[in-house]
């Protein structure tokens, strides 16, 4: 499965940097790199969400502060 | 058919407000035609001499008249100094044709340079007399591999009494370009990195008018750089059409611009996450489009990299590393800077409305600021450009 973050300019100067970075560690940490990837994406459409974040078709407005929430509630209740 | 790509700057001497050095470059439909001349003295007076001598020269010869009667015209034009009793300043003439042959006029200029993939070239001259001015010619020709540079004695003198104790010496500048002459180094470069070492051997303080011109041939190169997506969006697929119709290469930058390109191309966009920074988002490839970037931020920081590249009392070592970064800023500059001579700017105006909320520091008149600034930078680059609004 793949997470979507999009790096267009709103999303960029809402943290999309820190998003990506976070994540990354999230998976690793949860020895999820097998069952799931990061992709950036130009522009996801919906910036008054940013940072936008697309998952399993849905999707998310995600912060750096609540990524970890993100995760727990969405991205691993999924996937495993 | 060559381009002739040519780049010049000057420092000024220490304490001046104008350069007793002027270059004049003109196109013409075969080529172009440089005049790099040095009046006497500094200063004012300096500056007018100069500026007379390689004006004059630039128009006569451009409009066909002869070595001899441009230099009669510049004989009587010129002021005479009140002091010396002279009027007088140097020059040195080059026509570059898009064949690759070039044409020489030298006339108390220190002697050119000129240097083949690391090699120098040996130029055989011959001297003239007209008007009691001894004036050497030549005749060579320059393929893509050519360098060919111009100074001021301020460049062979550099460093006179305070770091060196004969300055820097033609012998020296010699040596020092021959790296230069390798690979694909632009005139931009070649000139900037020379006047950077003056400036270090002057130890910042110039003790005359120190002044560069490189010219070089290479192929001529289009960029159509398409940002913003159109006003109407029921024309974006006409219009993206027509673009990638034209001659030259594409980049886009612009989330929106790109994912609109992707989907008429009917191309995946992959986005190269090793590119990103904390300050540039990174670059996407979608095939057939040469670079891939996002918009506003990356703009911003691209013209801030060409601006201190070109500015020859920036640290050249930080202007360098910050051009060659692998980051998307960094490679729009490089192309722009490197590989392009035409650049066509294709504006898209739609407004994204979450642009345009107040703590949103990019709106639409920050972002068609930016595009004329883009434009202006490149242009002093020396590029050809245009800006279409869609």
């Amino acid at each position: 499965m793949t997470i979507q973050v999009c790096i267009g300019s709103v999303c960029h100067l809402k943290g999309s940097y820190d998003v990506i970075g976070q994540l990354e560690d999230l998976i690793e940490k949860n020895e999820l790199s097998e069952k799931v990837d990061i992709k950036a994406a130009f522009c996801l459409g919906n910036c008054v969400g940013a940072v936008c974040v697309k998952f399993n078709g849905e999707m998310y407005s995600v912060q750096p502060s609540n990524v970890g929430e993100f995760f727990e509630n969405v991205v691993k209740k999924q996937v495993i | 058919m060559y381009f002739v790509d040519t780049f010049y700057n000057s420092l000024n001497k220490h304490g001046e407000e104008l350069c007793g050095d002027h270059v004049e470059v003109a196109a013409v439909p075969d080529g172009k035609i440089m005049v790099l001349a040095d009046g006497m003295g500094s200063g004012v007076k300096a500056n007018i001499l100069a500026t007379m001598t390689s004006k004059i020269a630039v128009t006569m010869l451009r409009e066909g008249a002869s070595l001899e009667e441009t230099l009669d015209t510049i004989a009587d034009t010129l002021p005479v100094c009140n002091e010396r009793h002279l009027a007088y300043s140097t020059f040195t003439i080059i026509k570059a044709f898009h064949s690759g042959e070039v044409y020489v006029a030298e006339f108390d200029n220190p002697s050119i340079f000129l240097l083949r993939d690391g090699e120098e070239v040996s130029v055989e001259k011959i001297k003239r007399t007209i008007h009691d001015k001894v004036i050497f010619e030549s005749k060579f020709v320059l393929d893509e591999k050519s360098l060919l540079v111009v100074v001021s004695d301020g460049v062979v003198h550099a460093g006179v009494g305070r770091s060196l104790a004969l300055g820097w010496r033609w012998k020296n500048v010699n040596e020092f370009l021959k790296p230069l002459s390798t690979g694909d180094t632009a005139t931009l470069s070649v000139t900037n990195t020379v006047l950077n070492e003056c400036q270090k051997l002057y130890e910042n303080e110039p003790g005359d008018d120190t002044t560069v011109l490189a010219v070089k041939l290479r192929e001529l190169e289009t960029i159509n750089l398409f940002t913003g997506p159109p006003l109407n969006p029921d024309k974006d697929e006409d219009i993206i059409e027509k673009i990638l119709a034209q001659e030259g290469k594409m980049v886009v930058c612009g989330g929106t611009t790109a994912s609109i390109v992707s989907k008429k191309l009917g191309k995946e966009m992959e986005i190269d996450l090793s590119t990103m920074t904390s300050e540039i988002p990174p670059v996407g490839k979608i095939e057939g489009i040469e670079l891939v970037t996002e918009g506003v931020i990356t703009i911003n920081k691209t013209i801030n990299i060409i601006r201190n590249y070109m500015n020859p009392e920036f640290n050249r070592k930080l202007a360098m590393e910050a051009l060659k970064a692998n980051n998307a800023a960094a490679m729009l500059a490089r192309l722009l800077i490197e590989r392009c001579d035409k650049l066509n700017i294709w504006v898209g105006q739609a407004v994204n409305p979450v642009h345009q909320e107040s703590d949103y520091p990019m709106g639409i008149i920050f972002k068609m600021n930016q595009i004329k600034e883009l434009a202006n930078i490149t242009e002093k680059l020396g590029k050809e450009v245009k800006l279409m609004y869609i």
